[in-house]
């Protein structure tokens, strides 16, 4: 860095400098930078996680079964003798796949439904949102359980149904960001100009509703998580040997006397890692929407 | 002289009050030791693991519904402590003829159903005839043998047997031998179920699907001097732990079946007393060997490793460490053997006489038999009973002791009812499920192994095995019956359709208020004279 | 109003129909033969036959699907594999659902819209912070997890709770309290949160409105402005919410009653898929899918009363 540079003046993009102010209100709130820190390093850990964990998932050591923590292993086993921490590690796995897939299923079937049926309104609109409402009157875990019984119990069917039941609520917000969209000036000029629908959509109402999706996204993300722990502990989902932090609280519960340690680490380590998301998606909502001037 | 005696006299006077209070004391004590004096009233309620089905002995197939019919529906025979067979409603065991085809039962007199009708040898006719014609019972296959009945008197049933049929007595000491009033009969016909009417200490009043029983004590029965409770109301309580908790709160007075992460903690509950059952049923491995187009439909080796190969079988037997399982999986709590018939059972020294069972593994010899199979790590796809945690360790302690040896074990949580299903239509190549157990040697061999058998899901096909349970099954003579089941356990042993691993053994638990609650060695809760003391 | 009401009834109508369609078909899509499923342990063909026969899964599909549908419209709903009526199962159980739903809506609109309304209001204070900071521990919690542990606080160590079960309200009221705290706590924190969070916004875009600030001007006392918008925010939002999380609620139901061993309606139907009884599963299905619709009806009909903007426009966001 050299002192005698000349101070220059360009001119800077639009767009650069929007990401530059966000990036700053980002970096003021102090939360959102946990939140993103936390996630991260759950992120990280499930990527790496063959290289990280002490332990493979299934490595079994029947003379030590329910011990408690010690150097060899720093959680402690369980009742099959497996090492807990890095149950917890191979674990992260299964929950940030199921929420991060589960929630791309649901946009990518959100999205296109919703911006359909708010743009374009009329019947297609109406069969939209008769189809959105007969999704809605199957509750998830009914769906999961259903699936599963019908597919067999697996971490896909689990993602799956929660991709499918977190889709309604976001064909709701696509559908009325569209509507919304459709009344701006830039559109209607559009319109004006003759320009086709694909264009349209593509150039002014789906960038425009990115916002609003990735801040949906990131609360979409930790309630898919926590799904996919509940479909784990109805055995709906991950199957055994599998780690996943909900498989791991099913089996404690029968231990809940002898070692409530056992049920203890993986609800923190759910609980961690959707609380990041959280922080991370309203420090998102925060900075990008305009309105809160907080 | 006046001082020493005052002196006497207060050591007397001392010494006649010490003799009082020790007498007193003594007195006490022995009221306490006395007898506990059973009080007549109350309400016993049980916890039950499991959800009894249609109350119609016609189509029942669940255990607990059988515990259930111990207290409403008597049977024409039962077991004592000693699982041996005692009349019930019979006044004596049967006489059979001497060509084995003729059974004459006499039965006592006087008694009554649960509606005021008189019990009879008509109503035992119709029962039967209903069991053997109705459509879709459950128990026609059960006493099948039988080709017509006679009521001759009212006190005497003559059986006429199309063959000889020897574990016809130990099918009327369960659900076939339960006698049905003939007017509820009339009046219910198919949906007896809702209000089930036989020979019974206590009848169903009411009944709320998924949660409770309700039994009220019948003014009919003959031995109402030594039924105390006025009701018993069994809960279904299917989640092991919440069971225990509702036992250690007085919710429930007995408990069925704890779940062996909770023995030690309610054995060392002081108002519980914890019972156990040994009992005759078994749980193991089935393999496939010929079900490729479902039970009953043909057998012919599916091809797998595991049914090519009998080394691999063997190979897969001897790398379980049974005593481990049982430790890991059951905290120890069952008993771990390598055969179908139960160590409590008068039939197990004779007929497993001879053959060894490896109650620990044996890796190097599972390790050359493997090698010897010709197969190079093969893989088994294990079916699981169950999605329930014990199941899932059972799954994944076996699936790490056959990695031990080179086999590869993909463990498949299935539920109950589905895996039932993949079983009989022969998707599976390994299935871990048991049987709860039947008096009689043929009732937990014939119907896995045997081809005609019903439960056969491994598709085991052996005409020289057949042969032998056919003949087991037509002689009478306990010696005869001995000889030919040990033969057919050799044949078992060493072709392995089926790798027994242990014997369940039922822990229950009773409020220590409550007294004459009895488990035999067939699990089931007997409660009908049972009372609380306190 | 009532044109709005008839083509909202019809809707609903319309979604009742179509879900019975697909739990009738969603049930038949269950894997293996149904009779073998319900014959249980024994393999006799006579006996499976039977039960086919019994259970009508031998006629065609359209057939049994118009006999089924027939019948539910007058209020039978066959019986189960206990030969029980599914009708009276089902009416038996709802009651238990429903007062741990409704209780755990109460709490929840207790404990999100007073701390909603006290965190605008203190925007920005401590008060404000506190109360953002458990909305946001409650929505990222796995409310099972909590129910693990409470059971293990309160019912194992300390043992002041029952840790599963439940007791009539009619025979014992007290006992019927102590079972349903626990759940209660675990169902409402979740939407507690939500709602927090919802009256939170809502109130802050409202209190920010320059009418309010007209009125503050005017010299209204700061209660009855905070009053005012207080009822009409908390009645919008939670109309709104309830019918967003609807879903939720029911699925979180199903849980708790499987953690808290209650014997409710979401319970019943978690076993009823369990143990593949198709009659019951039907029943049951459709009743969740017919309620929630009409509570969603309730839901629409509520918010455009609150609400005339939507009933010009048309139809909800």
């Amino acid at each position: 860095m050299s002192f005698a540079d000349p101070p220059v003046t360009v001119a800077i993009d639009p767009r650069a400098r929007r990401r530059r102010l966000l990036r700053r209100r980002f970096l003021r709130r102090p939360l959102a930078i946990v939140g993103l820190v936390v996630a991260t390093v759950f992120i990280v850990t499930a990527t790496l996680a063959p290289w990280i964990a002490p332990y493979s998932a299934g490595a079994s050591d029947f003379n030590a079964t329910l011990a408690h923590s010690s150097a060899k292993h720093l959680l402690g086993t369980d009742e099959l003798g497996r090492d807990v921490l890095s149950r917890i590690i191979w674990g992260a796995r299964a929950s940030i796949e199921a929420g991060v897939l589960a929630t791309m299923l649901a946009m990518a079937i959100a999205v296109p439904l919703g911006v359909v049926a708010g743009y374009y309104r009329g019947w297609l609109d109406t069969v939209i949102a008769r189809m959105t409402d007969v999704l809605l009157a199957f509750p998830f875990l009914i769906v999961a359980v259903g699936l599963a019984a019908i597919l067999g119990p697996s971490l896909t069917n689990a993602t799956i149904a929660l991709g499918v039941g977190a889709a309604p609520g976001l064909i709701r917000v696509a559908r009325g960001e569209a509507l919304a969209l459709r009344e701006e000036d830039y559109v209607r000029a559009a319109v004006a100009n003759g320009a086709s629908d694909l264009r349209i959509l593509s150039r002014h109402v789906l960038p425009n509703m990115f916002s609003t999706l990735i801040v949906q996204a990131s609360v979409a993300i930790p309630s898919a998580i926590i799904g996919e722990a509940v479909l784990s502990f109805l055995g709906l989902g991950v199957q055994p040997p599998t780690p996943s932090w909900g498989v791991m609280l099913a089996d404690a519960q029968s231990y809940l006397s002898q070692a409530p340690r056992l049920a203890i680490y993986p609800g923190i380590a759910i609980f961690l890692c959707s609380l990041s998301f959280n922080l991370l998606g309203d420090g998102l909502r925060d900075v990008l929407d305009p309105r809160t001037t907080r | 002289m006046r001082g020493s005696f005052r002196r006497f006299a207060l050591l007397a006077l001392g010494l006649v009050l010490a003799g009082a209070l020790t007498a007193a004391v003594a007195a006490a004590r022995g009221t306490k030791t006395a007898a506990p004096q059973i009080k007549n009233g109350g309400t016993l309620t049980i916890g039950l693991a499991e959800e009894p089905d249609a109350l119609d002995p016609t189509l029942a197939r669940t255990f607990v519904g059988r515990m259930v019919f111990l207290a409403t529906c008597e049977k024409l025979y039962d077991l004592d402590s000693h699982l041996n067979i005692v009349p019930q409603l019979a006044a004596a065991l049967p006489q059979v003829s001497k060509d084995k085809l003729t059974y004459t039962i006499k039965l006592r007199s006087g008694l009554k159903f649960n509606d005021g009708t008189a019990f009879d040898a008509a109503a035992v006719k119709s029962t039967l005839e209903r069991y053997l014609t109705f459509k879709g019972s459950v128990r026609a296959s059960e006493i099948s043998p039988i080709k017509s009945v006679d009521a001759p008197n009212a006190t005497t049933v003559i059986l006429h047997l199309s063959a000889p049929y020897s574990p016809l007595t130990a099918q009327l000491a369960d659900r076939a031998g339960m006698i049905l009033s003939p007017k509820a009969i009339a009046s219910e016909g198919s949906s007896f179920a809702t209000n089930p009417i036989c020979v019974g200490a206590f009848t169903v009043k009411d009944r709320v699907a998924g949660d409770h029983i309700t039994l009220v004590k019948s003014p009919y029965y003959y031995d109402k001097a030594k039924v105390h409770l006025a009701s018993i109301v069994f809960k279904i309580m299917t989640d092991p732990s919440s069971r225990t908790q509702a036992m250690r709160a007085g919710d429930i007075q007995v408990e069925d079946r704890i779940q062996s992460t909770d023995v030690p903690t309610l054995q060392k509950d002081n108002t519980v007393s914890v019972l156990k059952a040994v009992t005759i049923g078994y749980q193991g491995l089935t393999l496939n060997i010929g079900n490729k187009k479902g039970v009953g439909k043909g057998y012919a080796n599916v091809g797998t490793p595991l049914a090519k190969s009998q080394y691999l079988r063997t190979a897969f037997d001897v790398a379980l460490d049974r005593t481990t399982i049982n430790k890991v999986v059951f905290g120890g709590l069952n008993l771990p053997d390598c055969y179908p018939i139960a160590p409590v059972s008068p039939w197990y020294k004779p007929t497993t006489a001879g053959l060894q069972c490896n109650l620990h593994a044996n890796d190097a010899l599972a390790k050359s038999l493997v090698k010897a199979s010709g197969f190079d790590n093969p893989t088994v796809h294990l079916m699981l009973g169950g999605t329930d945690p014990v199941n899932a360790r059972l799954g994944q302690v076996i699936q790490s002791m056959e990695k031990a040896v080179g086999i590869n074990v993909t463990v498949q949580p299935t539920e109950f009812t589905t895996s039932l299903n993949s079983a009989t239509a022969g998707s599976f190549d390994a299935y871990a499920v048991g049987w709860s157990g039947r008096v009689d040697p043929d009732g937990n061999i014939f119907g896995f192994v045997a081809t005609p058998g019903t439960l056969n899901y491994a598709g085991y096909s052996n005409s020289k095995l057949d042969y032998i349970l056919n003949g087991a099954r037509k002689s009478v003579t306990t010696k005869a019956r001995d000889t030919l089941y040990r033969a057919a356990m050799q044949i078992i042993h060493r072709d392995r359709p089926l790798i027994y691993l242990y014997h369940p053994i039922y822990y229950y638990a009773v409020s220590k208020k409550v007294t004459g609650v009895q488990i035999f060695g067939d699990g089931l809760i007997r409660a009908q004279f049972a009372g609380y003391t306190q | 109003m009532g044109g709005f009401l008839l083509r909202k009834a019809g809707a609903a109508l319309i979604v009742v129909v179509c879900s019975s369609m697909i739990v009738f078909a969603g049930v038949r899509a269950l894997p293996g033969d149904p009779a073998i499923a319900l014959s249980g342990e024994n393999n006799d063909p006579a006996v499976i036959a039977a039960v086919r026969q019994k259970y009508g899964l031998d006629k065609p599909l359209p057939e049994q699907y118009v006999k089924w549908i027939w019948h539910a419209v007058q209020g039978d709903l066959g019986v189960d594999s206990r030969d029980l009526s599914v009708a009276h199962t089902i009416v038996t159980r709802i009651p238990i659902t429903l007062e741990l739903a409704g209780l755990s809506v109460l709490l929840g609109i207790l404990i999100g819209i007073t701390s909603g309304v006290i965190a605008a209001v203190r925007r920005g204070k401590p008060s404000d912070h506190a109360a953002t900071t458990f909305a946001l521990v409650g929505l990222s919690l796995p409310h099972f997890w909590l129910g693990l542990m409470m059971i293990i606080l309160f019912a194992v160590d300390l043992g002041w709770l029952p840790s599963s079960g439940y007791v009539s309200f009619g025979s014992s009221p007290v006992q019927n309290l102590e079972h349903m705290v626990m759940p209660v706590v675990v169902l409402g924190t979740g939407l507690s949160a939500v709602l927090m969070r919802q009256m939170r916004s809502s109130m802050l875009s409202s209190l920010g409105a320059d009418y309010v600030r007209t009125a503050r001007a005017k010299g209204l006392s700061e209660v009855s402005v905070i009053g005012k918008h207080a009822l009409r925010n908390s009645l919008i939002t939670v109309t709104t919410v309830i019918g967003l999380q609807l879903g939720a609620l029911i699925s979180g139901a199903v849980i708790t009653e499987q953690i808290f061993v209650i014997p409710g309606f979401g319970r019943l139907t978690l076993e009823a898929i369990q143990q593949r009884d198709y009659t019951l599963l039907q029943g049951v299905v459709l009743v969740t899918a017919t309620g929630y619709v009409v509570v969603n009806l309730l839901v629409d009909v509520a918010y455009s009363l609150l609400n005339p903007r939507i009933r010009v426009t048309g139809s909800a966001p």
